[in-house]
């Protein structure tokens, strides 16, 4: 069976409306938008406790400590993460060392961090004046700056501070003996590295509590898909596979569908992978979906269809020859929405 | 740890006071806790002399919150002389939270008889008290000794437990045979060898 397989296809799939916006904002912690990219700059002013001049050393040090946050840590773990399904968090560190002189000038509008560098008993805290709740997410830091002193500390430890500035509460309570909140177990916010999901969401949503707007994202619809050919004299064929639609604000439609089959003519059966890029519109109610292009590891053809009643015609080359085929096939995709305001 | 803010809340700011005050009104009540530490660490540098006496005066406290605090507050403002021998006596403690904040202060000051007791600790999963973000003793242990003795940067992933009580034999080895030369840079502030 030859590669390559073209189809077309329309179908009706019953959706809502999105409303899309691409605002810009910023606060103490910072926030801009670019697309699906929110970038959440936190400007921290590190007066280094004892060290008057700051150092070369201590600027390799925090160099670092910000390429590895960057690299393994927030930043990293941040990106893997999408909020509302479709937002990406890039995180900026804006670091500004000041020595431990009253000559040290403070920016204005960062974060001021007493950093006992040489002392590791000095209990690192962040000090919140917009929630009584320790383990409750404020956008206090998106507002205004706040202020703290930590102590020497590994890098996962800065990292839970750091989650503060991001608007974070702790995700564990009690004293002098500390227990997880419930499910929060060796989060990042708790005494370990892990960011989930909540944690990404818990930002997003502190960062819109701000009053900062951040951009809606595309509807995104994802299922299953089922495609077979019953009944034909000379062919039957069957795909399962999966498809993930997006529809964007200009009402555009771009997806995908991959998934796995066997196809059985005169030769026997063939098994193939196919993947196909989907496009289309979105109509008043509905999305009219096209397959656009289909690639495949041993079939090729064709067919469309239009509303809910599809017309399925078929067309492919294999080893033995040309074949097509009307009115033996049935096209199955169950979608729902992962990603829709007010769609249910 | 986030120290939270508002009336009459976790965050309610501690009043300025006197350092005897901020040791002796330590609450570990969640809703002051944070307020509690604040308030000494507002005396760290201006009233480090004051906070040190009251410290002093308050390590036998029949509260147990008063003692922590006295014991924390000398951990962060001890010099050489009776501040110093206050702590050694902690080395010894029953309680791995105050070994720990004796031995991590007393290591950070050239005294390095705490060393083998922060070794000791690489095998204690226990949580030290009040720690923010929650800390292990074993995981203190390591970051103290590696960083007094430069072995490791704190930018290092922090190893889990059971990395940490399989080098703890390499450290006591390590300890056998490089104690008694180890000497105290203060300048560098790290052991050479």
């Amino acid at each position: 069976v030859s590669t390559g397989r073209k189809v077309c296809l329309s179908f009706v799939v019953t959706v809502a409306a999105l409303l899309l916006a691409t605002p810009t904002a910023y606060g103490k912690t910072r926030v801009s938008a670019s697309g699906d990219v929110v970038t959440i700059t936190v400007p921290i002013d590190v007066q280094l406790v004892g060290h008057d001049p700051v150092t070369d050393s201590d600027r390799t040090y925090f160099d670092q400590l910000e390429k590895l946050t960057d690299k393994f840590w927030w930043g990293d773990k941040l990106r893997e993460l999408r909020y509302r399904d479709c937002l990406r968090f890039e995180l900026v560190l804006d670091i500004n060392l000041l020595p431990d002189s009253p000559e040290a000038v403070p920016r204005d509008g960062a974060h001021q961090i007493e950093w006992w560098l040489d002392d590791p008993n000095v209990r690192s805290t962040v000090i919140d004046p917009g929630t009584s709740d320790p383990t409750e997410d404020a956008p206090t830091a998106f507002r205004d700056s706040l202020t703290g002193q930590w102590g020497y500390m590994n890098i996962r430890d800065f990292n839970h501070e750091l989650g503060h500035l991001l608007g974070l509460g702790d995700d564990y309570t009690g004293y002098p003996d500390s227990t997880p909140l419930p499910g929060r177990d060796g989060t990042m916010m708790d005494g370990g590295s892990t960011v989930d999901q909540a944690l990404m969401d818990r930002i997003g949503k502190v960062i819109e509590e701000g009053g900062i707007e951040l951009p809606e994202c595309d509807e995104v619809w994802e299922g299953e898909v089922r495609y077979a050919i019953t009944g034909h004299p000379t062919i039957a064929l069957r795909f399962m596979g999966s498809a993930r639609i997006a529809v964007g604000a200009d009402e555009s439609v771009d997806g995908s569908m991959r998934g796995r089959g066997v196809v059985t003519d005169f030769g026997g059966p063939h098994r193939f992978t196919s993947t196909c890029d989907i496009g289309g519109r979105r109509e008043a109610t509905s999305l009219a979906l096209e397959l656009q292009s289909c690639t495949s590891s041993s079939a090729a053809g064709g067919f469309s269809g239009a509303g809910g009643s599809l017309t399925l015609a078929i067309t492919g080359t294999t080893a033995r020859g040309s074949f097509s085929s009307f009115g033996y096939d049935s096209f199955e995709m169950r979608l729902r929405c992962v990603s829709c305001e007010g769609v249910g | 740890v986030l120290l939270a803010g508002g009336c009459g809340g976790r965050g309610e700011s501690a009043e300025p006071g006197s350092p005897e005050g901020a040791i002796t009104g330590f609450s570990a009540e969640a809703a002051r806790v944070d307020a509690s530490f604040e308030a000494i660490h507002e005396h760290l540098q201006s009233r480090s002399t004051e906070l040190r006496e009251a410290a002093l005066e308050h390590l036998e406290d029949d509260d147990r919150n008063v003692r922590y605090a006295s014991l924390y507050a000398l951990a962060l403002t001890a010099e050489k002389g009776e501040s110093v021998e206050a702590l050694r006596s902690f080395l010894k403690s029953n309680d791995v939270s105050e070994r720990m904040l004796a031995a991590g202060s007393l290591v950070a000051r050239g005294e390095k008889a705490a060393i083998p007791v922060l070794i000791d600790a690489l095998g204690s999963d226990g949580l030290l008290d009040f720690r923010d973000p929650p800390k292990p003793a074993w995981e203190f242990a390591h970051l103290v000794l590696t960083r007094y003795t430069g072995r490791e940067s704190p930018l290092h992933t922090p190893p889990d437990l059971a990395a940490a009580v399989a080098a703890k034999t390499a450290w006591e080895s390590w300890w056998r045979e490089q104690g008694e030369s180890l000497r105290w840079n203060p300048a560098m502030r790290v052991y050479e060898e």
